[in-house]
């Protein structure tokens, strides 16, 4: 019997290398306004930032070095994993394998999203592996790309979606010999993990989000903090701190204005992913311009080199971002009474959570909502980073995975004994 | 060459960019597609193909390029725009041969332009006997087709409207009336509010965008709109924009918030604009039957266009971010006579109560076809109404001293 799992190694032909070259030389560029100082960003990605790295991207940049390192530093593979679902069948799903060679390591996935890639695993990955500190846990660490993104087969139908995705993961897991195992991850990931926990708590055991996401409290369920929510709001219009802190309420209000002013890219991803695809599969500056603007607006003041944004940007255009595009509009594919996302980020679990907080996440809830939807195990807020937490604080989320693993080992020794030993 | 006089002008669209053109097509790299979605994840691949490949190898923009310089006089004069500058402005200004005809301004909107108004003028201008005549200004909105963009943020719905207006005034019409749909409704309205009674004498707009009622503001008003119950066709129009809010304000969005982000693909990939646009031609349109060549010509001119297709985007974010007091969309108008055409498959349907607040609006008409670019897919149906609010016995007859529309009685 042949074994299902393909060693895989990035290699873009040159072909595609060749025509990227040449679409950067012809690139026609748009105008812009005349901003004021510290307003360059403010109608969205500046033009003379975009020329330097498209020039840079054509003359300098070097894919073929950038795509050894990355072979090298992360062992990937494939594997032909069933969805779950007799429309989509089984898809490919490209993933980064590595083993820690400390026993009893703990099986850890990590989840991408979007304009991330399993890339984001790059700067963790050693420290969760191979920890120097014999007292800190290890973990064994799988990192696929989700269905439709970078190496990862789509599907040809529509609705592929996050029950889907986590089946596909959980499927993953279990071929790899984890059939317990945590999960981790933000933006997507975040979401993806949470359908792991919901979907699949036998094998899940436990989940570590760094993009805590959920709904408004209700009043059949959340009444106490329903009431608490109101009474912040009420309190803050008489300058009182009631209920939750003016730090929460301004964490609310922060996402109530980013959905309202930044939420563009998703409402055309989310509604008309096939019309924005054209222009970001043949336009090499409109791809760079669509990604480069949030890794800049989502991160706390990361210092992203040339090298770091165009290597994001690559792993997008390789194979092109449709199927990334279209995962926002797959969200929405329709589940019991109302949709995959809406029931992902309210239904209750019982699966552990632990939380990382980083003050320049796009979403900002207060502590507490935490409760809401799983038992809350572990909650940490911290005094610098964005929305890439892996990519910008990785010390400090290894740190937290590590204390949040602690936790959760203590209730759960599934997780300790179910290692395979090769 | 700038100038306060009216230049006489002709698209000539360099051979090099021509070319170019047909280079970046011909190197079309397209995403992949899921089966059997038609039109619910955006444009279908098979008809971009089409299109891509026709714009390439078939398509010939000489061919229309001509047509609009034979048929349109076109001209460029230098408007100067409070706290912006001067900007040349780009227009189709075709005269009647009735020297009594009435001086109005099309004004177009997003992703229209200027030769949305292609159909109606030869009807406006020469208008069988009975009927009034209209000289037309169909001009490119700054930012848009071939007209400068603006240089600097803030320039809102007021810079538009004062912009239409100087080029009425430049062309030597102090009194005007003013059409559109759109943005060109808006503008049409800050046109009348700012500048009406005294220079814009009449508004006939195609679209209307309201604010909501609000009970605290309108009670009566308020409470007439929720007890009075919807026709069958209201109810279908409503749940049209529903769907269109619900499904269809993607591009708004980021428009309205990241132009600058979207710009660049568009600016930079013929299929990216062509599918951005496109979209809007089938999506907005009352399945009128849009011929490649009509598809092209509309987006050449986009792509061609003097500022980028980038520039167009601006409208919206200028105009939802600066001063709403400022930009008065939502104060009723009273200075002059308003009309308003009702299209079925217009995007926005905007109720009877709601129509209260527009103010002076003493002239409607539904029609039982038609969509959002009213002037191109049912030409006589527009002229038709414009002829009657105009007309003898119009609500809006003889607005303009000394100019009616007939020869003299």
């Amino acid at each position: 019997m042949t074994s299902p799992i393909e060693k895989f190694n990035i290699h873009v032909p040159d072909d595609v290398l060749d025509d990227l070259k040449t679409r950067l030389a012809l690139t026609r560029f748009p105008n812009e306004l005349q901003l004021s100082p510290g307003e360059e960003w403010s109608y969205g990605t500046p033009e003379q930032v975009t020329r330097n790295l498209v020039e840079y991207w054509r003359t300098s940049f070097d894919w073929r070095h950038i795509e050894d390192e990355i072979n090298a530093h992360l062992p990937q593979y494939t594997a032909v994993v069933n969805t779950g679902s007799e429309e989509h069948g089984s898809l490919r799903l490209h993933f980064v394998h590595k083993r820690s060679t400390r026993p009893n390591a703990v099986p850890l996935i990590f989840s991408h999203g979007w304009p991330g890639s399993f890339l984001e695993v790059s700067k963790i990955i050693e420290g969760l592996t191979e920890p120097t500190d014999p007292k800190h846990p290890a973990f064994h660490v799988v990192a696929p790309s989700l269905p439709g993104y970078c190496f990862s087969e789509p599907s040809r139908k529509p609705g592929l979606s996050l029950k889907a995705t986590a089946y596909m993961f959980n499927e993953l897991m279990k071929l790899l010999g984890y059939t317990a195992y945590m999960a981790q991850g933000g933006d997507w990931g975040a979401m993806v993990i949470r359908a792991l926990a919901i979907w699949h708590p036998e094998n899940c055991k436990a989940i570590h989000s760094n993009m805590f996401i959920t709904t408004m409290p209700t009043p059949i369920r959340h009444p106490f903090k329903l009431v608490k929510l109101i009474g912040a709001v009420l309190g803050s219009f008489v300058g009182l701190e009631i209920g939750y802190s003016k730090d929460e309420l301004e964490g609310l209000k922060f996402s109530k204005y980013f959905m309202e002013e930044e939420s563009g890219y998703m409402h055309v991803q989310s509604t008309k992913p096939q019309t924005l695809a054209y222009g970001l599969t043949d336009s090499p500056v409109g791809l760079l311009t669509w990604l480069h603007e949030k890794l800049r607006r989502w991160t706390d003041d990361y210092p992203w080199t040339d090298d770091e944004i165009l290597t994001w940007v690559m792993l997008y255009w390789i194979n092109g971002p449709v199927g990334s595009l279209r995962y926002y509009k797959e969200a929405k594919t329709p589940y019991l009474k109302t949709d995959e996302r809406t029931y992902v980020v309210s239904q209750y679990t019982n699966v552990p959570l632990g939380v990382s907080v980083f003050p320049n996440e796009v979403f900002r809830f207060p502590h507490d909502w935490g409760h809401m939807v799983q038992p809350l195990k572990f909650w940490k807020k911290h005094e610098k980073g964005g929305h890439f937490a892996a990519w910008e604080r990785p010390k400090i989320l290894i740190d937290d995975i590590r204390q949040f693993t602690e936790i959760v080992v203590q209730d759960d020794l599934s997780l300790r004994s179910n290692t395979i030993s090769t | 060459m700038t100038s306060t006089r009216p230049v006489p002008y002709k698209l000539a669209i360099s051979e090099n960019d021509v070319q170019a053109l047909k280079s970046k097509l011909a190197a079309t790299r397209f995403p992949d597609e899921l089966e059997g979605v038609q039109w619910d994840y955006g444009v279908p691949l098979a008809d971009m193909k089409r299109l891509v490949r026709y714009w390439q190898d078939g398509y010939d923009w000489r061919r229309h390029e001509t047509h609009i310089n034979e048929t349109f006089p076109q001209f460029t004069i230098d408007i100067k725009v409070d706290g912006f500058g001067v900007l040349n402005i780009h227009h189709v200004h075709q005269r009647s041969k009735s020297e009594h005809a009435i001086p109005l301004l099309f004004s177009h909107g997003w992703p229209g332009h200027f030769m949305e108004a292609a159909k109606i003028i030869p009807l406006l201008i020469n208008p069988p006997s009975g009927a009034p005549a209209f000289h037309v200004v169909a001009w490119s909105l700054p930012g848009f087709g071939f007209s400068d963009a603006p240089k600097k943020a803030g320039f809102n719905m007021a810079k538009m409207a004062e912009a239409g207006h100087k080029l009425m005034l430049a062309l030597d019409y102090s009194e005007y009336v003013v059409q559109g749909g759109d943005w060109g409704s808006s503008i049409s309205r800050q046109v009348a509010r700012l500048y009406g009674g005294k220079h814009c004498k009449a508004v006939h707009v195609n679209m209307l965008s309201m604010a909501p009622i609000e009970p605290s503001k309108n009670p009566l008003l308020w409470l007439q709109h929720i007890s009075t119950p919807f026709s069958e066709e209201e109810k279908r129009m409503v749940a049209r924009t529903n769907m269109f809010r619900d499904k269809g304000l993607g591009y708004f969005h980021e428009q309205s918030s990241q132009p600058q982000t979207l710009s660049y693909g568009l600016a930079d990939s013929p299929v990216g604009l062509l599918a951005w646009i496109y979209e809007k031609l089938h999506n907005w349109t009352d399945n009128y039957p849009f011929t490649d060549d009509e598809i092209l010509d509309w987006i050449s001119v986009y792509w061609f266009s003097k500022a980028g297709p980038g520039a167009s985007l601006r409208i919206y974010y200028e105009n939802l971010r600066t001063n709403p007091l400022e930009n008065g969309r939502h104060e009723p108008i009273y200075s002059v006579p308003i009309g308003f055409s009702i299209f079925p498959q217009e995007l926005v349907y905007v109720s009877k109560a709601n129509r209260l607040l527009v103010g002076n609006l003493v002239y409607e008409s539904s029609h039982s076809a038609g969509g959002h670019f009213a002037a191109f897919e049912r030409p006589e149906d527009l002229v038709g109404d414009l002829r009657e609010f105009h007309g003898i016995g119009g609500k809006a007859y003889g607005v303009v001293k000394g100019l009616t529309g007939y020869a003299d009685d």
